[in-house]
């Protein structure tokens, strides 16, 4: 017989005390009240020897009853031998391997596959071993789920085999999202396997722990009891790292600044702590790896940062060249040189309106320019006879209600080729105004192609916004619970439209009467919006509202094409594309669409966007092409993050502050102790004998009752 | 087994003297204590008492004796000549003094013991609930007497006290006092006693019921102190039965009512010790009382009250004759 918690055995010893009572001399139980003992002499209590024997049976059954609460308190169980047979259940061990940027230094990502093979090596043959490589997010090259389903003699050898998959990355390190997805993917193999969660994991990381990693995603992470963190930390023979980072570099491109006098950048350079150079040397180079331009020097001391001017880049230059620093994984610092060009949006409403009656009005006050292109925002007469626009020098046009059959031939054909055209319905449909359902059902025969049945709506005050699609571009930034509030933005007047085939259109955004507000349609190349009603202070508050600049700015991008400035792309960010563009690496290969990691042959459509929209993640530095038609329309950088270069190690005692729970490293004998007893309360649990011991103390005591009643009656 | 107290003895030499010895034969013709305690009102258990005293003292030789008794003397020298009675004077030409009935009348002063040992009890009704009903039916006997009566009633300390008044009121008055619950702590006869001392200045009759279960020793000084005051002392004695047999029956651990004390206790061992020391602590009381010329009655609590009325009016005849002879 073995003993869960032997210690409370010692409870046994409570036996003591009915053995002591019993021997006590008996003291009388009659207790009375006198008036006065002043007459009374103390008597010594009687004992006789016949009490004793009398009270034999009792003390037995109270030592018995003691006894058996002890021995079922000390949770016995029978059959060790069959327990040392079973076979015992393994440890669920989960290694993440480092695979970021910074493992590139010293040979560090050989070191750490060489650890984990000595680890995976070290295991017990029960022991399940799953392998996933990490940077800024979790990949499997072992994964739990496949892990479990192997035989325990070839767990070992497939666990090896999965660190040939492994490979550096450019990517930064997000080790709390990797935990997380570890945790989670562990947690979910011993949840279903062990009934009661009686068994453990281990997640062993094999990291440089820089200090630049990142941890939020642990914040908030309940972390689980049953699984323990142990850090295998490699270390580099160079602790000290620098790197140089170009500062706004956008705006040095601009003509303004690039005067004779300000023909200089300005670069920071980071020197890390332990760091033992102080001088670095910086220089623009070519795509042969050749100075361009003049080198400059920068005296930066370890543990600082230093901002220092150097002259501008040259078209011919493709990025930064630090020198110095004993690392150079990240002294490459790439640059995109960026065109100004200029673009129009021209706006289609009767002059003869005033100020405050006008569309174009507002849309000139909003900051539609970039530092790279410069907008300008034209007014033309309905019915002019003036030539249309290209899409590519004037990519979208605002017409208002007021439509002649010539604009409508126009506007077509405009579409046709490619434009972005938001139609404003601003005037009310009334016999006083001119405006009638018909004129604007012809308008939209001939725009849209389609028919839409337009009235004028019956509202007693004013209409609201509902219905908004957050998710789609033109709202998306106003989606946080701060901005989504649109009740301030009244319509005094609107058209309520009825598209004959509604599902040509997308609506954005609805009335509170049920009727589109703002809805949207593909129009051969070109995309149409329409606006059924008006942004000016007669018609409603849009154009006053403080989301009127959002939502115009980005009708304006999606018109324009716009995409992310150049210089601002890291290593591990998505890039986006959509159907009539391709992106080129930096190696001249186009790049595929990437969904969840898998590439797909058919382009990525997202039913969000009326344009269907590509993503693919960036994963190595260098300058990318987005070509659009054959025609290099963007040349962008794309540099490693820039807490990859924060390589100085980071304390352990990191993860423990956010919940972690650490695993004690010099303890295996532990670890095997706790299987132990893992497996010796499986056991007990299974048999129970407490339970039958504490329904015989019970059968004590209620004997013990009986006797004693007994025996005060028959007394 | 030698009964230790010759109590009957002087009642039956009472008896003898009021001629109602027919009365203390028969042990019927005594009120049934415990049919007496049985009555609520305690003003109805004296009443009881009291009149059930009087309808045998009225069939006794000695009626028409009565203490509402005013006289006239002779005017002597030295007489307040403020107090002739001037229309006796007109109608017998002779100078005669009034004697007033304030002055004739008494002050009776009834110390009662309400301490914790009092509250003992081996029958239906403690000493307390004794020493209450003998307590009222003293004072209502001695109102009936035109006696001003007071109370005082005490445990460590003066509890209450009631100045002696003759009054409409004034028994109930001491009824309400007496039936005044107390929370009893230990007995002290040596402060109240001085207490009292202090306020009764005027010669009185101080009848103290007690259980008198301290050290003789300890009474003597402030009882001589009353007794040179010229107060007429009379101690009520109230016992349990159980307190003068030690009737226990089996080995109990007994708690000192008062101290709290815990002593186990052998009554079969330890009883005849008992009864020992409690003699000679009564003989003791006996003799002191006897030295300070203090009148003694020992009660048990299922004797009769009437028992007491008979020593009290003993006491008076006595009282009175000594009176008479100085």
């Amino acid at each position: 017989m073995n003993f869960l918690t032997p210690l409370y055995a010692l409870a046994a010893l409570a036996i003591a005390a009915p053995i002591l009572f019993h021997l006590v001399r008996k003291r009388p139980k009659d207790r009375q009240v006198f008036s006065s003992l002043m007459f009374l002499e103390p008597a010594a209590p009687r004992l006789t020897q016949q009490s004793r024997v009398d009270h034999w049976l009792l003390l037995a059954l109270r030592v018995a009853a003691i006894a058996m609460l002890a021995v079922a308190f000390s949770r016995p169980y029978w059959n060790i031998a069959s327990l040392a047979e079973a076979p015992t259940l393994g440890l669920r061990r989960v290694f993440l391997l480092d695979c970021s940027a910074s493992m590139r230094r010293d040979g560090m990502m050989e070191q750490a596959k060489s650890k984990i093979k000595d680890l995976i090596e070290q295991s017990r043959i029960t022991d399940t071993i799953a392998v996933y490589a990490f940077d800024q997010s979790l990949r499997p090259l072992l994964p739990i789920e496949e892990a479990t389903q192997v035989l325990p003699s070839q767990r070992q050898l497939l666990a090896v085999d999965s660190l040939k998959k492994a490979a550096l990355t450019w990517n930064r390190t997000d080790l709390g999202l990797a935990l997380v997805q570890a945790t989670d993917a562990l947690h979910a193999q011993i949840s279903s396997i062990d009934e009661g969660g009686a068994g453990s994991g281990e997640i062993v990381i094999v990291t440089d722990l820089q200090s630049g990693m990142t941890l939020d995603a642990l914040a908030n992470y309940a972390w689980p009891p049953n699984t323990r963190v142990r850090i295998e930390r490699i270390e580099s023979g160079t602790p000290g790292n620098a790197n140089a980072t170009l500062l706004n570099a956008t705006s040095s491109q601009e003509p303004e600044t690039m005067s004779a006098d300000s023909n200089q950048v300005r670069v920071r350079v980071s020197n890390s702590p332990k760091s033992n150079a102080n001088e670095f040397q910086l220089s623009w180079r070519n795509a042969k790896d050749e100075i361009v331009g003049t080198e400059s020097r920068a005296s930066v001391p370890s543990g600082s940062n230093a901002v220092t001017a150097m002259p501008a880049p040259s078209a011919e230059a493709l990025y930064l060249k630090l020198i110095g620093d004993s690392t150079d994984f990240d002294n490459k610092y790439y640059v995109a040189t960026q065109q100004s060009s200029s673009c129009s949006v021209l706006v289609m409403e009767p002059k003869s309106r005033e100020r405050e009656d006008s569309l174009g009005y507002f849309v000139a006050q909003i900051p539609l320019s970039t530092p790279t292109r410069i907008v300008h925002v034209e007014t033309r007469e309905p019915d002019s006879e003036a030539q249309w626009p290209s899409p590519s020098t004037t990519p979208w046009i605002i017409v208002a209600s007021e439509l002649k059959d010539r604009d409508l031939t126009g506007l077509s054909a405009y579409l046709e080729q490619g434009g972005s055209v938001l139609w404003v319905m601003d005037q009310s449909i009334s016999e006083d105004a001119g405006f009638t359902s018909e004129d604007y059902q012809k308008a939209f025969a001939d725009i849209a192609g389609t028919a839409v049945a337009v009235t004028e709506a019956k509202s007693k005050d004013y209409s609201m916004l509902q219905r908004i699609d957050f998710r789609h571009p033109v709202f998306a930034d106003l989606a946080d619970a701060r901005f989504n509030d649109f009740t301030k933005i009244r319509f005094w007047s609107h058209r309520t439209l009825l598209p004959s085939e509604s599902s040509l259109w997308k609506i954005l955004a609805s009335f509170d009467d049920g009727s589109p507000a703002l809805l949207s349609k593909e129009k051969g190349k070109g995309l149409l919006w329409v606006l059924a009603a008006g942004w000016q202070p007669n018609q409603s508050q849009l154009a006053l509202s403080s989301k009127f600049v959002p939502i115009v700015s980005n009708l304006f991008r999606i018109a324009a094409h716009d995409v992310q400035d150049a210089n601002t792309y890291y290593v591990g960010d998505e890039v986006i594309w959509d159907d009539q563009e391709r992106i080129v690496d930096p190696m001249g290969k186009t790049m595929q669409s990437v969904v969840n990691g898998d590439t797909i042959s058919e382009k990525n459509t997202s039913e969000d966007v009326n344009r269907k929209m590509n993503r693919c993640p960036l994963s190595e530095p260098g300058i990318y092409q987005r070509w659009r038609e054959d025609k290099m329309v963007q040349t962008f950088a794309v540099n490693l993050n820039e807490s990859e270069s924060l390589v100085l190690p980071a304390d352990s005692e990191c993860l423990e502050r956010l919940g972690v729970n650490m695993a004690d490293l010099n303890s295996p004998e532990r670890a095997m102790q706790k299987q132990r007893q893992l497996q010796a309360i499986e056991l007990e649990a299974q048999q129970g004998w407490w339970r039958w011991l504490v329904i015989g103390v019970l059968g004590l005591a209620g004997t013990e009752s009986a006797v004693c009643i007994i025996r005060s009656r028959s007394k | 087994m030698k009964q230790p107290f010759a109590r009957t003895e002087p009642m039956e030499r009472h008896a003898s003297k009021f001629g109602i010895e027919s009365k203390l034969k028969s042990a019927d013709s005594w009120i049934d204590m415990s049919a007496l305690m049985r009555i609520k009102d305690m003003q109805l258990r004296a009443k009881s008492v009291v009149d059930g005293f009087h309808n045998g003292l009225h069939r006794s030789p000695l009626h028409g004796f009565s203490v509402e008794f005013s006289e006239y003397r002779p005017f002597s020298e030295g007489d307040d000549p403020r107090s002739i009675d001037w229309k006796l004077y007109a109608r017998s030409d002779r100078f005669y003094i009034k004697k007033f009935e304030d002055e004739t009348n008494r002050r009776c002063y009834i110390v009662v013991d309400q301490s914790k040992s009092m509250e003992y009890r081996s029958i239906e009704y403690s000493k307390m609930d004794y020493a209450r009903t003998l307590s009222a039916t003293l004072a209502y006997y001695l109102t009936l007497q035109r006696d001003a009566v007071g109370v005082l009633t005490f445990e460590q300390d003066v509890t209450e006290f009631l100045a002696a008044r003759y009054r409409p009121g004034q028994m109930k008055r001491i009824l309400s006092l007496l039936e005044k619950s107390t929370q009893g702590t230990s007995t002290d006869l040596r402060k109240p006693l001085a207490h009292l001392a202090e306020i009764v200045r005027h010669r009185s009759l101080i009848l103290i019921v007690s259980d008198f279960l301290v050290p003789p020793e300890s009474l003597r000084e402030p009882l001589s102190f009353l007794r040179a005051r010229h107060h007429e002392i009379m101690l009520l004695r109230v016992c349990d039965p159980c307190e003068i047999t030690l009737s226990l029956k089996n080995p109990a651990m007994l708690t000192d009512v008062e101290t709290g004390q815990e002593m186990h206790i052998d009554p079969e061992k330890a009883r005849e010790r008992y009864q020992q020391k409690f003699r000679q602590h009564e003989s003791e009381l006996v003799q002191m009382c006897a030295q300070l010329g203090i009148s003694w009655t020992s009660l048990v609590s299922t004797d009769s009250v009437e028992h007491a009325l008979f020593d009290l009016l003993y006491r008076q005849q006595g009282g009175k004759k000594r009176e008479s002879r100085r």
